[in-house]
């Protein structure tokens, strides 16, 4: 989870116990480690919802309400109403009463196929569905940007690359592992709120959830915008997402060797990179003043993965498809850290001085506008939203050792 | 202010304040001069790990903040009087509450002194920070309408629209 196996496709399978116990138990043995992890070339991980940890007996005390209540629950509160309401969500994808999520990812196909099939004859009847998902060339997402590129920096694991982490005075530091995983310091100095033990450490929550990502409508907003002028199209998606295509920050010169080490404290009218923007708005930085203090405690480690089968390039005629993005999370607090992305600063443009103005990429559920810095300024305004929510849940992975206590082991 | 929830009624007070409507319908959208205000239900407290104490609360807590304008004891009667029938359905579940119509010395006993006091809008009223947000819609309004139009269009629809605001 903290580190990321590399993987180019997975396999989200759906789970609904006839033995809870005796599956954690299997689980148990196969799941994987981060000490093995570079050795592996097709991993599996499980995660339990609300629904599931109550089947296994847990009380539901311990665990946050936002899990227990369930995705669907909260789907008001995050935005998912309209056609993102959980009445259109897919029903093969966690469906509502689902107890786990198992993952299989894999960096090799063969291996990555050989794996999934085991499982599948490992979980039997109690696998009620799957969705598969893959990398598209170049870590690109069905919109065409490349995807994932900032991750929080850890304290103790791994490079502290700049960027990555809290903006201080002098450079970067990487955040407390207590943002991440149960059982350690978090940013606040103390270990985050967790359930009894062993469930208490090295575990953490996971948002899962299905977007799926009209390609057509996206590119056809495009051309009514810019007609069919390809640069400018380029430069108008670019503003909307906060990246150039390949990635590289609209803060720093394309060919600048590092292209996460800025911030947005340079630009603080978005005259470069708009206040608005996708990745301004979801890892703002210093954007929001008092240094990184208003942001450090709502970051997040994202492991999503395209699904779908990429619109041919040029298309914008909508070929019916289903397509769209995976979208995994990992956090201490899914009500402090991913939810306050979503919608105090994904869904609502206040905490960027921007009044209701949503993210044009993903927030809201009907027209929206989005104002460009320049001067004069320009406004542009979708009819529809490019990203609709397809389906989720909010899930909890426990460590090895929560999972052994889980099996009655 | 703090006020303790009495013991049986905590699931009949969080269904009440859920049931309470949002936005403009919600009751507090009544009480004159109120820039934002919450009630929060504190069920326990919380514990993160060793080597924090495990501690716990004899009752649940209702908590309820706000910030307004002029002073806090017109305040007192401009939140009894705009919240009406609703005060009496929230705070009726808390330790001694008289009724709204004698509650005045309540609220004030159960307030807790603030200690770090943050307002958004300090020295603008409600209304003007209500007259100052719908006219940055006005305007963004105008400026998205008429980004393509010539000057001279510019002008006109200027005039129109706030032409009432001059």
């Amino acid at each position: 989870m903290v580190w990321g196996f590399g993987a180019q496709q997975s396999a989200y399978m759906f789970v609904h116990f006839d033995d809870g116990p005796a599956l954690m138990g299997e689980l148990a043995g196969r799941v994987a480690t981060a000490k093995f992890l570079p050795e592996q070339s097709a991993i599996v991980n499980v995660a339990l919802s609300g629904a599931g940890l109550l089947e296994l007996g847990v009380c539901r005390d311990e665990f946050p309400g936002e899990l227990m209540d369930g995705m669907r629950v909260r789907a008001e509160m995050l935005g998912d109403t309209g056609p993102s309401r959980p009445e259109k969500w897919d029903p093969g994808f966690a469906a509502a009463g689902t107890h786990a999520v198992v993952t299989v990812s894999g960096k090799d196909d063969q291996a990555f196929k050989q794996l999934a099939a085991e499982t599948r004859t490992l979980l039997g009847p109690q696998l009620v569905g799957e969705q598969a998902a893959s990398m598209l060339g170049g870590n690109r997402e069905h919109f065409g940007f490349a995807d994932g590129l900032s991750q929080p920096s850890i304290e103790g694991l791994g490079p502290d690359t700049p960027g990555q982490g809290v903006p201080t005075k002098k450079g970067w530091r990487p955040l407390k592992a207590g943002e991440f995983v149960l059982g350690y310091e978090d940013e606040d100095g103390v270990r985050p709120p967790a359930p009894e033990y062993p469930l208490d450490r090295n575990a953490t929550y996971m948002v899962l959830r299905k977007l799926y990502q009209d390609v057509a409508g996206f590119r056809r907003f495009l051309f009514d915008h810019e007609g069919a002028d390809e640069a400018k199209q380029s430069e108008l998606a670019s503003k909307i997402v906060g990246r150039r295509h390949d990635g590289t920050s609209l803060l720093l010169d394309p060919e600048a060797p590092e292209q996460n080490d800025f911030r947005f404290g340079g630009d603080p009218e978005g005259m470069r990179c708009p206040l608005g923007a996708h990745v301004r708005r979801s890892n703002p930085r210093d954007a929001l003043g008092f240094g990184a203090r208003l942001s450090s405690r709502h970051r997040i480690i994202r492991r999503g993965m395209p699904y779908g089968e990429p619109l041919p390039g040029g298309e914008t005629v909508d070929d019916g498809a289903d397509r769209g993005l995976i979208f995994v999370c990992f956090c201490a607090s899914i009500e402090r850290q991913y939810e306050v992305v979503q919608t105090q600063w994904c869904n609502d443009g206040d905490a960027f001085g921007l009044g209701r103005e949503p993210d044009l990429l993903l927030g809201g559920d009907g027209s929206a506008r989005m104002t460009l810095p320049g001067n004069p300024p320009r406004f542009v305004r979708r009819k529809k939203p490019f990203v609709l929510t397809r389906g989720g849940e909010y899930l909890y992975v426990p460590s090895l050792s929560g999972l052994r206590a889980l099996a009655g082991t | 202010m703090v006020a303790p929830v009495l013991e049986g009624q905590e699931q009949e007070l969080e269904d009440t304040l859920l049931a309470l409507p949002a936005g403009t319908q919600s009751p507090l959208e009544g009480v004159d001069g109120l820039h934002f205000a919450r009630w929060v239900i504190v069920p326990h407290l919380e514990y993160g790990a060793e080597p924090q104490p495990r501690d716990r609360l004899e009752r649940q807590l209702l908590v309820f903040t706000c910030t307004f304008d002029g002073t806090l004891d017109r305040h007192v009667g401009e939140l009894l009087a705009g919240l009406g029938q609703t005060a009496d359905d929230v705070w009726r579940h808390c330790d001694g509450w008289p009724g709204r119509a004698n509650a005045r010395a309540w609220l004030l006993d159960h307030r807790v002194r603030t200690g770090l006091f943050v307002a958004a809008y300090p020295k603008a009223t409600r209304e003007e920070v209500r007259g100052a947000l719908a006219a940055r819609e006005k305007l963004l309004n105008l400026a998205e309408d008429t980004q393509h139009g010539d000057p001279q269009g510019k002008r006109r629809d200027f005039l129109e629209r706030f032409a009432s605001s001059t």
